[in-house]
């Protein structure tokens, strides 16, 4: 294995795997809310964040975190409204996050919108050691909190209404998976990229729970998936110099399709042997 | 908190219950004692589930108060103790679930963050399932059972805490005969422990022998209070309602008043 022989190589690796496994770990909470792609939004926002950081000469991560968690919070209590309009209000917000990051990073000294494209798409070479410990400090708050809240994000992500009525703290939860969320985009920064962190979220999980009949079994199916396809992906990136969040994401909708395909023909079995003769 | 006999178990006094500046619900006074089952019946949009949904929280209080086990709403905490069962059939997020997970969410308000669940939790979990007749089932995928079958398992969600109080909105609406039985012997079950039953109907079926008292709503006022309606008034509110009604697939009283 000479790619372990490289420091960036390294890094890229480790990125991986804490964003494989928390990204489905959020990722199942928001596909059984059906809000998949808030991800894809939160990382427009956390865009505006990075251009910031370019800008100031701080460190993008750090700026991205505030951007993406203060879209997070607004993304909720603009729900929590319910209004009709929170519909566009959300539409208004994404586009002008990633408006505005386009905007911001073209006036960086020698910036050009190119510079987007490793925080867009991912890149192997970019994890920096700093990078690596605040990326670790993140998955291991998003981990603790999606499983050792589980039960609770299971039930407000379940049926909104009856935990309400239950006197669960609704909003205070939703706010919580929100600002998971937001985390995750920021750990996804690097290897994946923002503009494809939504699908390392919803697709593993899309595939687990094809094969699988409860929630449980969903996410301990569904995070190894995650795992699989980022270490994936960033091995591929490197022997084949492609973009690594384009390369994780096309590792994990082949996954999922064979997993569609397998299960088509599971149920296509299950139902020749029930039909009646 | 009092849970003598003569500490209401709910207690409106003069609600508007609705949403800013529509009331659905006026002027709503009603003492619901240890022990009632109450039946509140009424045609769509008379003020029933948002009389409930006023109970539970789901629906603003826009003016009176409402108290639970003797408390205001607003400072009331013990939420354990009511059971709630809401109108729709069946649970549908993007993820399967199971019985015994979907029941186990209503065992949430009697457990603390971050601990583990105790076998009596569990225990709870699977009484509440074999309380609705589906034991053996705490595996299978919600998906995989019918709407009479799936509503069971919301009422098992709402026993999961052993409630004093059970708060069901059409519990029988879209069901069959044979899951309105199961349920029916469900719910006898409960008021022989001594359980408070508040029931929204339209059609009382297998449940009716259990009702000790009915309301029935108009306008959103009350227009009858007392003893459950006789078979021949019974019926003829049926037949109103079927010659109203008749033609809608699954009515949603309460919804319709929001347009």
């Amino acid at each position: 294995m000479d790619i372990l022989h490289y420091g960036f190589m390294q890094r890229a690796l480790i990125a991986s795997i804490l964003i494989g496994l928390s990204a489905p770990s959020v990722g199942v909470y928001l596909v059984q809310r059906r809000l998949s792609l808030i991800g894809d939004g939160l990382g427009h926002v956390a865009l505006a964040g990075v251009a910031v950081g370019v800008l100031t000469s701080t460190s993008p991560v750090w700026t991205a975190l505030v951007a993406a968690v203060a879209g997070a919070v607004a993304i909720e209590l603009i729900r929590a409204k319910g209004r009709t309009s929170g519909d566009v209000a959300l539409a208004v917000l994404f586009y002008g996050g990633i408006a505005g990051g386009v905007v911001l990073i073209s006036q960086a000294p020698g910036g050009t919108p190119s510079n987007l494209n490793a925080y867009l798409f991912g890149a192997i070479t970019t994890t920096s050691q700093t990078d690596l410990v605040v990326f670790a400090v993140l998955s291991a708050v998003v981990l603790l909190v999606t499983h050792g809240l589980g039960r609770y994000l299971f039930a407000v992500s379940n049926d909104e209404e009856y935990a309400t009525a239950s006197g669960l703290p609704v909003l205070s939860l939703n706010l919580l998976l929100a600002v998971m969320t937001a985390v995750t985009v920021v750990v996804s920064m690097r290897v994946v990229g923002l503009l494809l962190i939504s699908a390392l979220m919803i697709v593993p999980i899309a595939t687990a729970q094809l094969v699988t009949g409860s929630f449980r079994a969903t996410v301990l199916v569904g995070t190894p998936i995650g795992v699989v396809v980022s270490v994936a992906g960033v091995v591929t990136s490197y022997y084949q110099d492609t973009p690594s969040g384009g390369t994780i994401v096309l590792f994990a909708i082949g996954l999922f399709v064979l997993a569609a395909v397998v299960a088509g023909l599971r149920d296509r079995r299950r139902r020749l042997a029930t039909a009646p003769s | 908190m009092s849970n003598d006999t003569t500490t209401p178990i709910v207690e409106f006094r003069g609600c508007d219950i609705g949403y800013e500046g529509r009331p659905v619900v006026h002027g709503l006074d009603l003492r619901i004692a240890a022990g009632e089952v109450l039946g509140i019946l009424g045609s769509n949009g008379s003020g029933k589930s948002t009389t409930i949904r006023g109970l539970l929280g789901l629906t603003p209080i826009l003016a009176g108060e409402v108290r639970l086990f003797g408390t205001p709403r607003n400072q009331f905490h013990d939420w354990a103790r009511i059971g709630y069962v809401p109108q729709r059939h069946t649970v549908a997020g993007g993820i399967p679930s199971t019985v015994g997970e979907v029941v186990a969410s209503g065992r949430l308000t009697r457990l603390r963050p971050w601990r583990r669940t105790t076998a009596v939790d569990r225990q709870a979990v699977a009484d509440a399932i074999a309380a609705v007749d589906l034991a053996g089932h705490e595996r299978t995928t919600m998906t995989a059972l019918s709407g009479g079958q799936q509503r069971r398992v919301l009422i098992a969600r709402a026993l999961a805490t052993r409630p004093d109080l059970l708060v069901l909105d059409e519990p029988t609406a879209g069901v069959d005969r044979a899951n309105q039985e199961a349920l029916a012997t469900a719910l006898g079950a409960l008021v022989e422990q001594g359980t408070t039953i508040i029931l929204i109907t339209h059609e009382l079926g297998p449940v009716e022998p259990l009702i000790t008292r009915a309301i029935v709503l108009r306008d959103g006022a009350i227009v009858h209070d007392g003893p459950p309606i006789d078979d021949e008034h019974h019926h003829h509110h049926d037949d109103e309602w079927h010659h109203t009604h008749g033609h809608e697939p699954a009515p949603r009283p309460g919804l319709g008043l929001l347009g």
